[in-house]
C-alpha cells in the first residue's frame, strides 16, 4: 500500500519526464522516493550561466499539503541562499500551495537565481555586493559556477 | 522503488493539434492529488474545484484557496454533480477516443462502450495501430453489451412497476383530476403498463385480498399497502449523511476525546497530539464521504481509515530506525557534509546533467501552468539568522 504523498510524488516525476521544464531536471534517490535530487542549470544572461548546481528535496508524508525542504548541495553565492544551502523564497514557506510540484518548485528556484531579492537577504554579503558592487558578486558568483562543475 | 505507479488514468499524451481535449482531460483532474476527482467540490467562494478529501485536508492546515488563495473554509464546499457526472462518463472512454484519434478511426457510435469494462489505458493499447476494422476494437475487452440493453434507461424498469402497485390498491379509480403525482406518472406510461386493465379487475373482487409491496416484497392487505408504502419508501431511501461538526480540540480533555474516539468505534489510545490528529483526519475522511452521491458505509470507511494509519506508523517507524541528521551551525561541518552526499549521489547526478544536455538544445520551455515559474516574491524577513562568516 502506498500514501498519497507517495502517489503525488510518482505523478510529479511522470510530469517532469513528460514535459521537462528547460534547465532542470529531477528524478527520487534509489532507495527512497521521499528524497529527491535535481539540478538546476545556471539562466542564460545571469552570472550564474552554465553553472550545474546540485540541490536536494525531501518531503514529508504531508506533501503536497506542506512544502519539502529544498537545499543546494553545491556551494551557492546568492542574497536568498543560505550558508547551509537552504532557500529563502515564499513559495516554500508561507505562499506554499498544493497545487505546485517539483517543476514548479525547481522552475521557481531557477528564476530566483536570474532575480534576487536583496532586500530579504539569507547572505547579507551577497545581498550587499549585489547592490553595491555588482562586479565583485559576479566574481564571486563565476567561482560558485566554476566549483559546481567539479562537484 | 517499491511504489509502483498506477498507469491507469495518467494523462497520455493528447495529439497536439486538439489541446482542448487535453484541456478538458487537466480540468477533470484534481490540482491537488493530480487525480481524476473523487467527490469532486466546489468552492462558493471562488469556483475552483477539489476532491473533497483532498481540499479538507489543505483547508484543515490553511484556510485558503489552493489556486486564488482567496480565503476559504469548508463551510463554502458543495458538491459538484455535473463534473463528478463528466468525470463518470468520460474515463471509460477516453482511451477510446485516444485510440479512434490514433488509430484514425471515425468514431460512429456503433459501439457501445461496456462502462464496467473500460478499456484498459495503458500505453501499449493506444500507440499500435494493431486493428483496422473499428468493430474489433473492443476484442478482448469484454463483449459490450446488446444495444437494446443499452439505450433503456434503468429506472424504467424500477418505477412503473411501483407506480402500477400504487394504482393497484386505490379502491376507487383515479380521475384524471386528482390524480397523485405517482399516479399521473403511471398514467403518462400507460402504454408500458396496464395499470388500468388490473385496476378494473381488482374492483370488481371485493374479497379481503393480500399484495405484495412493491419494496419490500412482503404481502399485507390492500387497504393497507398506501400506508406501508409510505413508510417502506422513506426506509430504502438513504438519508442524507451530515458531516460532523468541528472540534475545538483545544478546549476538550484527552478523557473527552478519547470518549468521542471511542463513540466512533475507533481506537483510543495515544497522546493528546495522536488523538487529536486521529479525530481530525477521521473527520476528514468522514465529511468528504457526505459529498458523495452514495456515501460508503461508515464500518467501510473505519476500515480505511485503520489501514491507513497503520500505513502511516509503519513507515513512521521505518523513519526513525535510520540515523537522525544532526543539525549544525558550524559551516565547515555542513560544507563537509555536502561534498559528502555530492560524492554518494555523483552517479545520480551526472545522470541528471545527461538528462538536460540531451534534450533537443531549441527546447521551448512549455506553456504547461504549473511548471511555469511561480512569481518569486521573497519573504520580507529571513527566517533564520544570517550565516556569512564563511565569506570573510
Amino acid at each position: 500500500m502506498s500514501t498519497p504523498a507517495r502517489r503525488r510524488l510518482m505523478r510529479d516525476f511522470k510530469r517532469l519526464q513528460e514535459d521537462p521544464p528547460a534547465g532542470v531536471s529531477g528524478a527520487p534517490t534509489d532507495n527512497n522516493i521521499m528524497i529527491w535530487n535535481a539540478v538546476i542549470f545556471g539562466p542564460h544572461d545571469t552570472p550564474f550561466e552554465d553553472g550545474t548546481f546540485k540541490l536536494t528535496i525531501e518531503f514529508t508524508e504531508e506533501y503536497p499539503n506542506k512544502p519539502p525542504t529544498v537545499r543546494f548541495v553545491s556551494k551557492m553565492f546568492h542574497p536568498n541562499v543560505y550558508a547551509d544551502g537552504g532557500i529563502c523564497l515564499d513559495i516554500l514557506q508561507n505562499r506554499w500551495s498544493p497545487t505546485y510540484d517539483v517543476s514548479a518548485i525547481l522552475t521557481s528556484i531557477q528564476s530566483l537565481l536570474s532575480d534576487p531579492n536583496p532586500n530579504s537577504p539569507a547572505n547579507s554579503m551577497a545581498a550587499q555586493l549585489y547592490k553595491e558592487n555588482r562586479r565583485e558578486y559576479e566574481k564571486r558568483v563565476k567561482a560558485c559556477v566554476e566549483q559546481s562543475w567539479m562537484d | 522503488m517499491e511504489d509502483s505507479l498506477n498507469f491507469e488514468d495518467i494523462p497520455i499524451v493528447w495529439p497536439k493539434n486538439l489541446p482542448q481535449l487535453k484541456n478538458i482531460d487537466d480540468r477533470l483532474h484534481c490540482p491537488i492529488c493530480y487525480n481524476y476527482m473523487i467527490n469532486p467540490v466546489i468552492s462558493t467562494a471562488c469556483s475552483h474545484n477539489f476532491c473533497s478529501r483532498c481540499i479538507r485536508n489543505n483547508i484543515s492546515l490553511k484556510n485558503s484557496c489552493p489556486i486564488c488563495f482567496i480565503d476559504m473554509s469548508d463551510g463554502m464546499l458543495r458538491p459538484n454533480r455535473c463534473l463528478e457526472e463528466i468525470i463518470k462518463c468520460f474515463q471509460p472512454v477516453k482511451s477510446y477516443i485516444l485510440k479512434s484519434l490514433v488509430d484514425k478511426i471515425p468514431i460512429t457510435g456503433d459501439e457501445h462502450l461496456d462502462e464496467n469494462h473500460p478499456i484498459e489505458t495503458t500505453k501499449d493499447n493506444i500507440l499500435p495501430c494493431s486493428s483496422s476494422a473499428s468493430g474489433s476494437l473492443l476484442d478482448g475487452e469484454g463483449p459490450p453489451k446488446k444495444s437494446s440493453d443499452l439505450l433503456v434507461p434503468s429506472f424504467e424498469y424500477q418505477l412503473p412497476q411501483a407506480a402500477d402497485k400504487l394504482d393497484l390498491d386505490k379502491s376507487t379509480p383515479a380521475t384524471d383530476t386528482q390524480q397523485s403525482p405517482m399516479a399521473s406518472c403511471s398514467q403518462s406510461r400507460k402504454s408500458t403498463s396496464r395499470a388500468s386493465v388490473h385496476q378494473q379487475s381488482q374492483n370488481t373482487t371485493h374479497i379481503i385480498k393480500e399484495v405484495p409491496c412493491p419494496v419490500c416484497n412482503t404481502y399485507m392487505r390492500e387497504k393497507l399497502i398506501n400506508v406501508h408504502l409510505d413508510s417502506c419508501l422513506e426506509k430504502t431511501k438513504p438519508a442524507k449523511r451530515k458531516p460532523m461538526p468541528k472540534m475545538i480540540y483545544n478546549l476538550m480533555k484527552d478523557q473527552e476525546l478519547r470518549k468521542k474516539l471511542r463513540e466512533l468505534g475507533l481506537n483510543a489510545s495515544g497522546d493528546k497530539t495522536t488523538l487529536i490528529n486521529r479525530h481530525k483526519k477521521f473527520t476528514i475522511l468522514y465529511n468528504s464521504e457526505c459529498d458523495a452521491t452514495d456515501p460508503r458505509p461508515v464500518e467501510e470507511l473505519k476500515a480505511i481509515f485503520e489501514q491507513e494509519e497503520a500505513e502511516s506508523r509503519r513507515l513512521a517507524n521505518e523513519l526513525r530506525c535510520a540515523p537522525a541528521k544532526v543539525k549544525t551551525n558550524d559551516v565547515r561541518k555542513i560544507e563537509e557534509e555536502n561534498l559528502q552526499y555530492l560524492r554518494n549521489n555523483k552517479e545520480s547526478y551526472d545522470r541528471l546533467i545527461n538528462e538536460i544536455r540531451q534534450r533537443p538544445t531549441l527546447a521551448v520551455p512549455s506553456l504547461r501552468l504549473p511548471a511555469e515559474p511561480i512569481p518569486v516574491q521573497v519573504k520580507s524577513e529571513p527566517l533564520k539568522e544570517e550565516h556569512n562568516s564563511e565569506d570573510e
